[in-house]
């Protein structure tokens, strides 16, 4: 199946002026984020991905889980926040698709967080293979390439000719589809065939690696050193889904609050006895390596990394997640741990 | 000049006048050099210095870990002196604990440092020259354009405190932010608690802050954070004088108190 360029734009324009919740990959000055549309002309898909993913429509950076309110004869009202709209998301790369895949596990393992399956229920995903990559960007050293269909619902890949290629791959992909199958021809065209970035680590190595060596060996404290522990390659992380629950409120009402969090600040694991057993930037480091390409792995049987990138981009002092799992599956670490 | 450099550190790293070299090498990002702690002689083909070196290395002086190591030497621009002269004013640097090898950028230096060695490189903070522009259009504007123009932008942020953990000036060791009993600062990421973040951050940083300019480069959502913090630079300026980071022996003129000092100000 096929769509051409015009086609995509009224296919996506329809759902706007339908009134349906529509968001894509749009640049602002020197930040882009997956942003909800009011045309297709706002959407930029010459990016290779935008600086904030798609994670906060399914795991929302602050949202209510309950607000309360006193009533005037001292009774407390609890009530439960409203459900969430769904939203189609446009232009979602193959990568982060399978973020959604990779949470789910989480979100559904010890207890079912109805805050994200409900997003997760309703949202629908239209991902758009790559053409190009930066330096940053590593999917290919953990297992999905520009072609991976995994995570999405409707898959479009650009073809020789400028056109997109079509795959449906749900069934709320196909109910979408059906709804506009005007625009969609039957026919095909060759699709660009890109092979993504070349292939930087091996993940297994690294995995035992892990396994073996925690936060004894000197590499972590010298390795991490230039790590300042903010937040900024955690919450840009497609994969990364720490949250904090607070309560905000004052003497007459207020909210239970869900936001994200991050391994990454000091105070994420302070005890309340005041004893921090991650006590170091190293150590907090180390965590988040660990947990993507070892603990999480242990768990659920695949890493809890997309190869996105997005850590390396825009980390403020080049505290290269890419440069500590090349420098772990080097050699030269096997000589180390004599 | 890069020859020069490496020289000087390794002959204070062999002379065991320093134990560790705060410098840059070359990262994984191309636009930005990624700091180096250096320990030993023979890492000296590391060391660079040229436009991508912008980070502010006068953080890496207060950290633990990189304290532990013994005396530090630093690799020091315009910025990262003024920085450094702060800390010295505000007692969390002694001056003879630290190495410091200014970097000759054409601006007037702040005096405190060991040897200067002159790069060619003009790399300090080529982004900071249009904030004043901007803040003269937006005073032109009504309070509530204002207001408009500042919700927009902070409703952007996602508290990942990048602002607060890159700023040289930002050194407590526990943060307002991370103080929950009571919690005086909002945590959640929404426009109330984000307002009280940003504008609370700005003022701790009035007379302190040093006009480098790494919040803003740091910000992953590109919030003109320097716009408050040159706003309010500029007023202590104006009122007192007064540009921290220059003499770490005059005293920060909202830490000191006077009783000559003007009350005009209090209704």
């Amino acid at each position: 199946m096929l769509i051409t360029l015009n086609n995509l734009k009224t296919f996506i324009e329809t759902f706007i002026k339908d009134g349906r919740s529509v968001v894509g990959p749009v640049k602002e000055d020197n930040y882009s984020l997956y942003k909800p549309l009011k045309s297709f002309d706002e959407v930029n898909l010459s990016l290779i991905y935008p600086t904030k993913s798609t994670k906060e429509y399914f795991f929302a950076d602050n949202e209510s889980i309950l607000t309360y309110s006193w009533t005037e004869k001292n009774k407390i009202n609890i009530t439960d926040p409203k459900d969430p709209e769904g939203v189609v998301i446009f232009g979602v790369r193959p990568c982060e698709a399978v973020s959604y895949p990779i949470m789910d596990k989480v979100f559904t393992w010890d207890y079912n967080d109805e805050f994200y399956l409900k997003r997760r229920e309703k949202n629908i995903i239209i991902s758009v293979a790559c053409e190009k990559c930066d330096e940053f960007c590593f999917c290919t050293s953990v297992g999905i390439t520009p072609q991976t269909t995994e995570g999405s619902d409707i898959f479009l890949q650009k073809t020789l000719e400028g056109n997109y290629s079509v795959q449906v791959l749900t069934e709320k992909g196909k109910t979408l589809l059906t709804s506009l199958s005007s625009f969609i021809e039957d026919r095909d065209e060759k699709p660009i065939d890109y092979k993504g970035p070349d292939k930087k680590f091996d993940i297994t190595q690294i995995r035992s690696w892990l396994e073996s060596h925690w936060d004894e060996h000197p590499i972590w404290a010298k390795i991490t050193l230039p790590c300042i522990g903010c937040g900024v390659c955690t919450y840009l992380c497609p994969t990364c889904h720490c949250f904090d629950i607070v309560d905000e409120g004052n003497l007459k009402d207020g909210c239970r609050c869900k936001n994200w969090d991050a391994c990454q600040f000091a105070m994420f694991t302070v005890h309340a006895s005041g004893h921090n057993p991650r006590d170091t930037q190293s150590k907090r480091f180390r965590q988040r390596v660990a947990h993507k390409f070892d603990y999480y792995p242990d768990k659920f049987g695949r890493t809890l990394c997309v190869g996105c990138g997005r850590c390396i981009r825009h980390c403020p002092t080049d505290m290269s997640l890419l440069n500590v799992l090349i420098t772990i599956d080097k050699p030269i670490i096997k000589l180390l741990n004599r | 000049m890069i020859d020069k450099l490496r020289q000087r550190v390794k002959e204070l790293l062999e002379s065991k006048a320093i134990s560790v070299f705060i410098g840059y090498e070359k990262g994984d990002n191309p636009q930005l050099a990624r700091p180096i702690m250096i320990t030993s002689p023979d890492e000296m083909d590391k060391l660079i210095y040229d436009d991508t070196c912008i980070v502010m290395l006068s953080k890496y002086l207060l950290k633990p870990e990189v304290k532990a190591l013994g005396r530090r030497g630093i690799v020091a621009s315009y910025s990262n002196l003024r920085a450094i002269t702060g800390l010295i004013q505000e007692h969390q640097i002694t001056r003879e604990e630290v190495y410091i090898i200014a970097i000759s950028t054409g601006e007037r230096l702040p005096e405190y440092y060991d040897e200067v060695i002159d790069t060619g490189c003009k790399t300090d903070n080529p982004r900071l020259t249009t904030q004043d522009e901007t803040i003269a259009k937006l005073l032109k504007k009504s309070p509530a354009e204002r207001w408009d123009f500042w919700r927009k932008e902070l409703e952007k942020c996602i508290k990942c405190y990048a602002c607060r953990q890159i700023c040289p000036l930002c050194y407590c060791n526990r943060c307002i932010a991370d103080k929950n009993q009571p919690q005086w600062i909002l945590t959640s990421p929404h426009l109330k608690g984000n307002f009280a973040w940003n504008v609370i951050r700005a003022y701790h940083l009035a007379g302190r802050c040093i006009d480098c300019g790494e919040c803003e480069r740091a910000c992953p959502v590109n919030i003109p954070l320097m716009l408050l913090n040159k706003m309010l630079y500029n007023n202590i300026k104006t009122n007192f004088g007064y540009e921290v980071g220059f003499n770490p022996n005059v005293p920060p003129p909202l830490a000191t108190y006077h009783p000559e000092d003007k009350e005009n100000f209090i209704i």
